[in-house]
């Protein structure tokens, strides 16, 4: 039973990293209809941003606060001075995109290497958040529970921004119907920068926070961008409420794979994936039109 | 106030519209009538930007309009109201009045939410429903109200009484002859003949891409030939 509770916090929190980085996929999917493979790139940005950061001041929440910042501006220029233009020259099907940002996955990570070398780092965990606490009968990292809470937080943040603000209605209606947002006076390519930013700056995010738990590496975003894709198909393409059931359903899925049937643990998460793809390829949250 | 000026469209390798020449004079209602696939929705959507023409000349306000984007021609003072209406299924009614108007900030005859609602009460009661719970009858009130938040310098609707009841069709002709009379130019397709014809001061018939007839409303409905030959009315 002790056992069953580590592993299901272990679960919870790999989840909520997971959503962190599908929150992004799924919303700039939802809008603007671009697979990027790339996201998982941003993840890596933010980790070693967030990294020097650390080295430079010694604090974890500077990092936490600047990290982010270079995916954004990376990811509103890959958006505004790449993808943009691609559109406009009518080559920016699903494959195309995504073999362009399949490309710049792995430039990422040989640009990171070139730079950073081969070595594994790590972002020390601010004394507030290092130890254990004492519940149920186990001792449970402080640092994981907090990774749980901002996972939490986010979900909450973002859930009120969409449905209950202005942009959120925008963002709402783009998904629906973009053609209609520009009609109304809107300019859809600035909120389309915005929201890619914002996307990276998650996943950037979501890097600084896995550093302290995960080595800071340069092909540390490469296997997490197949995980986000497993939890946005599971949840539905285009869908955050999908993306946070989904993170749920792949992280439990890997963790209790990897505790309780090792054999299996590479590949529980993919025969997730395959199994949706054939009994539900819309997705667990996915209907005939998708709501961001 | 809009001109249009041998406007030539594609779609893909199709030639769709061949030559649209149109006028629209302040404070006049222009109709543009003609068969399904006639162009008369290519020729508002050329207008609006959102298929550009190909070649030609579109202005507005003694301003060159063809090669601008979309939200820029809107942001001059064309709201646009499409034939599906474009109501947003997870927006509610009041989210769709707040960023039309959000996005027609600047504009000196923008209106209030409460305008709206003073035109459409309906919208009133269910402002809080989404898009897609509205009936189509409350949607294309929604979708006018929309255009009008902005205080439009020139009003383009598709096929607004498409698919509504009789009931619905006499309150949409009350409201927009009240837009009339407030001296807001009307660009409208319409195949609803009657409704057309009470409502327009000028008529251009289209057929297979261009303008086979342009005329005062009267001249029209003295001349028997060309409604039958391309209205069949």
């Amino acid at each position: 039973m002790q056992m069953f509770f580590l592993q299901f916090l272990n679960g919870l929190q790999l989840s909520m990293l997971i959503f962190l980085l599908a929150a992004g996929l799924t919303l700039i999917f939802g809008l603007m209809d671009i697979l990027n493979l790339a996201h998982g790139a941003f993840f890596t940005m933010g980790a070693y941003a967030g990294w020097l950061v650390s080295r430079m001041t010694g604090s974890y929440w500077a990092a936490l606060l600047i990290g982010p910042l270079v995916p954004f501006a990376l990811g509103a220029l890959l958006q505004s001075a790449v993808l943009q233009p691609l559109v406009k020259r009518g080559r920016s099907t699903h494959l195309d995109l995504a073999l362009l940002t399949f490309g710049l996955l792995f430039a990422t990570a040989g640009t990171v290497e070139y730079f950073f070398g081969s070595s594994f780092y790590s972002i020390p965990t601010p004394a507030i958040l290092s130890g254990r606490i004492a519940m149920l009968g186990i001792d449970y990292p402080v640092y994981r529970l907090f990774v749980i809470g901002v996972g939490l937080g986010v979900a909450l943040l973002l859930s009120l921004v969409i449905d209950r603000t202005l942009i959120g209605a925008t963002l709402r209606a783009g998904v629906d119907n973009r053609e209609m947002v520009t009609a109304l006076g809107i300019n859809i390519n600035v909120v389309f920068v915005i929201v890619f930013g914002c996307g990276a700056a998650l996943a950037g995010f979501a890097g600084v926070i896995a550093a302290p738990i995960m080595s800071v590496y340069s092909q540390m975003g490469i296997g997490i961008v197949v995980t986000t894709f497993v939890v946005v198909v599971v949840g539905g393409l285009g869908n955050l409420k999908g993306s946070f059931y989904g993170a749920l359903f792949v992280g439990m899925t890997d963790t209790m794979a990897q505790a309780y049937l090792p054999e299996a643990e590479l590949f529980a998460i993919y025969v997730l994936l395959v199994g949706m793809m054939i009994f539900r390829p819309q997705g667990l949250f996915g209907s005939t039109g998708r709501v961001a | 106030m809009l001109e249009v000026q041998d406007l030539h469209t594609f779609y893909g390798e199709s030639h769709v519209l061949q030559g649209v020449s149109l006028s629209v004079a302040p404070s006049q209602c222009v109709a543009l009538l003609g068969r399904n696939g006639a162009g008369k929705t290519t020729t508002l959507r050329s207008i609006l930007g959102l298929t550009p023409a190909r070649r030609g000349e579109v202005t507005f306000k003694g301003e060159v309009i063809t090669r601008k984007p979309t939200h820029q021609i809107v942001r001059l003072g064309v709201s646009y109201v499409p034939e599906d209406r474009g109501i947003f299924a997870t927006v509610t009614v009041e989210e769709h009045l707040a960023m039309a108007r959000g996005a027609s900030r600047g504009r000196p005859a923008r209106k209030d939410i409460g305008y709206v609602f003073e035109v459409f009460p309906r919208l009133a009661e269910r402002r809080h429903s989404l898009g897609g719970q509205l009936s189509g009858g409350e949607q294309q009130m929604l979708a006018i109200g929309r255009a009008l938040i902005a205080g439009p310098d020139l009003l383009v609707l598709d096929e607004p009484s498409e698919g509504l009841a009789p009931v619905i069709i006499e309150k949409l002709e009350e409201v927009l002859l009240a837009v009339k009379r407030m001296g807001v130019p009307i660009l409208i397709v319409e195949q609803n003949y009657h409704l057309a014809t009470r409502l327009a001061d000028y008529v251009y018939v289209l057929s297979q891409g261009s303008v086979k007839f342009a005329g005062a409303t009267e001249a029209l409905t003295r001349d028997e030939n060309i409604r039958r030959t391309y209205l069949s009315v």
